[in-house]
């Protein structure tokens, strides 16, 4: 494990220039695949940045402005806890934080991420905010079941919870092609703990923006970058269980971790942007009859070829 | 008030939010085509206020509500005619181009040249201070008194599985982004289930979208320019549809062809279908969704009563429909997946007859014709009257709200204005 000093800012670095990343894909993406009239992604671009500093902040009645406060910290300070999780070098220890059971510290990360969004839509102490919140703890509960499942099954291979075991065990071949179920089951958990596209039940247009309906200025901003840092933490997370880490040839190790991070992050950029937001009703059925038998076929297809 | 003449220097990006006032909604989903002004869905967002087309007097307090919402420095556009509702707005002629305007305030206010918009409501708590109670809520105790002018929310039977869950009151509208402009409700719902709904005002007129069609009643048009203007209507609803579905993709590929179809270009509706299919919309929306009952199915007219299995089509009977051989498509499931279906459909079958008509010399329909949300002139003008008005409460009650969203969305703005029995 690196020394605090050495963790903290490597973790920080690579989270800042990842929200870079996505707000460019996010700009991109908007680009190619278009605008629609009411424009509910905050993107990140620096005239963006600039207006919303310049504002006044502005509070509703009666808030938990506390609680307000804390949901974009406890959101982006889970994001960072994921990244540091992730080994950027094939080698125990290569991890900024490099713990026995890391694939378990990432699920407490994605539990933790629902108090999160939870937190900010009831702090505003208004009526869209918590509706957006409620949804999306009654979805984001049930979609980390499956995810679960799915990281039991990528642990098995390692025969280990420790995530550069995980990696190692993907030198011959990739957890996307030995368990070819984890990974898209895992990319929607990604969609659902970044709030986009079919399972943003928190911040949907259908309730002018959900638990970001009522924040502005800074708050605001704070919330949208807390957003891209968990789609940095989430890309880093899938590109080691499944996509082998930094595991690679030719290149250094960070490079093709780097590489694969920003693939993943791409992928769920567009799904968010093209895939529609199914009814929650819809979406909890489809949840619990078809994404978790799914995600048992996953675990046992995993657990057989452990046995081999 | 004037606006700085000068064009700021670069790409400056204006966070707008849109009040949309009566036959507005076209002009104001055209200014997407422009890449840096944002149309928020909040007014917190936002820094400039557009209020666009005429707004009708009884709406203006709950402007007044959405501009003191934004946050400082603010400034309010008034795009089109009628009174003044804000003061110190600007105002823009409806035939102006508002991103020049939009462009320039912004700047002004990035400049400090132009004073922020001051507060139109006094910023007093809502409910008055009664005196008793650590709020003044006029009761000591958990029950004593109204805290802030808000009952204390009770529980009520849940709809849908017999607990017993607290229900709150809400009002949303007339400038809610995710309703059709104009349409205000009062709710009651049980977490984000729909317990009651009354319609405290319908949406606003949008003749816009019929007034090509209601001009062929009397001087002679181009059916191809009708059945262009038909399918760009389709497309635009479809488009809002999947944009508040958050399907953006598909959104901005059905609006793109709209305004392809409005500048007579050709349209191509394959892409669309296939982006359509890709982003899961269709077997996202629940099947029976949105369905009328059978009292309720007078009320329907036009695509959704054709979806809804009755083949009535006014351009079945009148030149020059008959000499192509028009046929109506019709579908039997009358729910929200149907309506949908319909749109992209219809678009396509009014794409293909324009180009059929093309070079036809234009046609008066003295006797009425099919408008893009039902018949419009002579036969339709009798039966109208008949119609019952639509119960929303019982189309709505027991839905999610999201679900309950998707329903309004799948009637055009200005059927469900009529539907909703607002004259004119």
């Amino acid at each position: 494990m690196m020394g605090p000093l050495t963790a903290l800012p490597l973790t920080l670095c690579v989270l800042f220039a990842g929200m870079i990343l996505v707000g460019v894909l996010d700009a991109l993406a908007w680009r190619l695949l278009g605008r629609v009239p009411i424009d509910d992604d905050d993107r990140l671009t620096l005239g963006g940045l600039r207006a919303v500093i310049r504002r006044q902040s502005i509070s509703t009645e009666r808030p938990d402005l506390a609680a307000w406060r804390l949901a974009p910290a406890l959101y982006f300070g889970l994001a960072a806890a994921g990244l540091a999780l992730v080994p950027v070098a094939v080698a125990v220890g290569r991890a900024p934080v490099d713990v026995e059971a890391g694939i378990v510290v990432w699920g407490a990360v994605e539990a933790l991420t629902v108090i999160a969004v939870f937190l900010h839509g009831w702090s505003s102490n208004a009526l869209l905010p918590l509706m957006g919140a409620y949804r999306f703890v009654a979805i984001g509960l049930s979609i980390m079941l499956v995810s679960m499942f799915v990281l039991i099954g990528a642990a098995l291979p390692a025969g280990s919870l420790r995530l550069t075991a995980i990696v190692e065990s993907q030198r011959e071949l990739w957890n996307l092609v030995r368990q070819p179920l984890g990974l898209p089951l895992f990319l929607l958990l990604g969609l659902a703990i970044t709030l986009r596209g079919p399972l943003d039940y928190a911040d949907a247009p259908d309730l002018a923006g959900g638990t970001s309906a009522e924040d502005n200025a800074q708050l605001r901003l704070a919330w949208q970058l807390a957003r891209a840092a968990m789609l940095v933490a989430f890309a880093a997370m899938a590109a080691t269980v499944f996509l082998g880490g930094p595991l690679g040839p030719v290149l250094p190790g960070p490079v093709w971790l780097a590489l694969k991070a920003g693939l993943v992050a791409a992928v769920l950029v567009v799904l968010g942007h093209l895939l529609a937001r199914p009814d929650a009703s819809r979406m909890m059925t489809f949840i619990w009859v078809v994404l978790l038998p799914l995600s048992f076929l996953d675990l046992a297809i995993a657990g057989l070829e452990a046995l081999r | 008030m004037a606006v700085s003449e000068a064009i700021p220097r670069g790409h400056r990006q204006v966070r707008y939010f849109a009040a949309i006032g009566e036959d507005a909604l076209a002009w104001v989903e055209g200014l997407a085509r422009d890449a840096g002004l944002r149309r928020v869905p909040t007014p917190r967002a936002a820094s400039l206020l557009l209020i666009a087309g005429r707004l009708p007097e009884r709406s203006w307090p709950a402007l007044r509500r959405v501009h003191d919402q934004m946050p400082h420095p603010r400034a309010v556009l008034h795009w089109g005619e009628g009174a003044q509702p804000v003061p110190d707005a600007v105002a823009l002629a409806p035939a102006a181009t508002p991103a020049v305007a939009m462009r320039a305030l912004q700047g002004d206010l990035d400049r400090g040249a132009r004073g922020s918009s001051p507060d139109l409501l006094p910023n007093e708590p809502p409910a008055p201070w009664l005196g008793k109670g650590p709020h003044g809520q006029g009761g000591e105790g958990m029950m004593g008194g109204t805290p802030y002018g808000r009952p204390m929310t009770m529980r009520g039977d849940e709809l849908r599985d017999g607990l017993r869950l607290d229900a709150h009151a809400v009002t949303l509208g007339p400038f809610a982004p995710m309703l059709p402009p104009g349409l205000a409700l009062d709710l009651r719902l049980q977490g984000d289930v729909i317990q009651r709904v009354e319609v405290m005002q319908p949406p606003f007129r949008d003749a816009m979208v019929e007034a090509p069609f209601a001009a062929a009643i009397d001087r002679p048009m181009s059916a191809a320019g009708l059945e262009r203007a038909r399918a760009v209507h389709h497309l635009r609803c479809l488009g809002r549809f999947c944009a508040l579905r958050g399907a953006a993709a598909p959104a901005a590929r059905a609006y793109a062809s709209a305004y392809r179809a409005t500048i007579g270009g050709r349209v191509d509706l394959g892409s669309l279908r296939r982006w359509l299919w890709l982003s899961g919309l269709r077997p996202g929306i629940a099947p029976g969704l949105g369905t009328l009952s059978a009292a309720q199915r007078g009320c329907l007219s036009g695509p959704a009563l054709r979806a809804a299995g009755v083949p009535d089509d006014l351009r079945t009977r009148l030149e020059p429909y008959t000499g192509v051989g028009f046929a109506p498509i019709a579908r039997q499931a009358g729910d929200v997946r149907a309506r949908i279906d319909q749109w992209l459909a219809e678009a396509a079958q009014a794409l293909d007859l324009a180009a059929r008509l093309e070079g036809l010399p234009p046609t008066t329909f003295a006797e009425g014709l099919e408008g893009p949300a039902g018949a419009l002139g002579a036969p339709a003008g009798g039966d109208r009257g008949d119609r019952p008005a639509l119960d929303l409460d019982a189309l709505l009650r027991g839905l999610e709200w999201g679900q309950a969203v998707s329903v309004l969305a799948s009637f055009s703005p200005d059927a469900l204005r009529r539907m909703l029995g607002a004259a004119g």
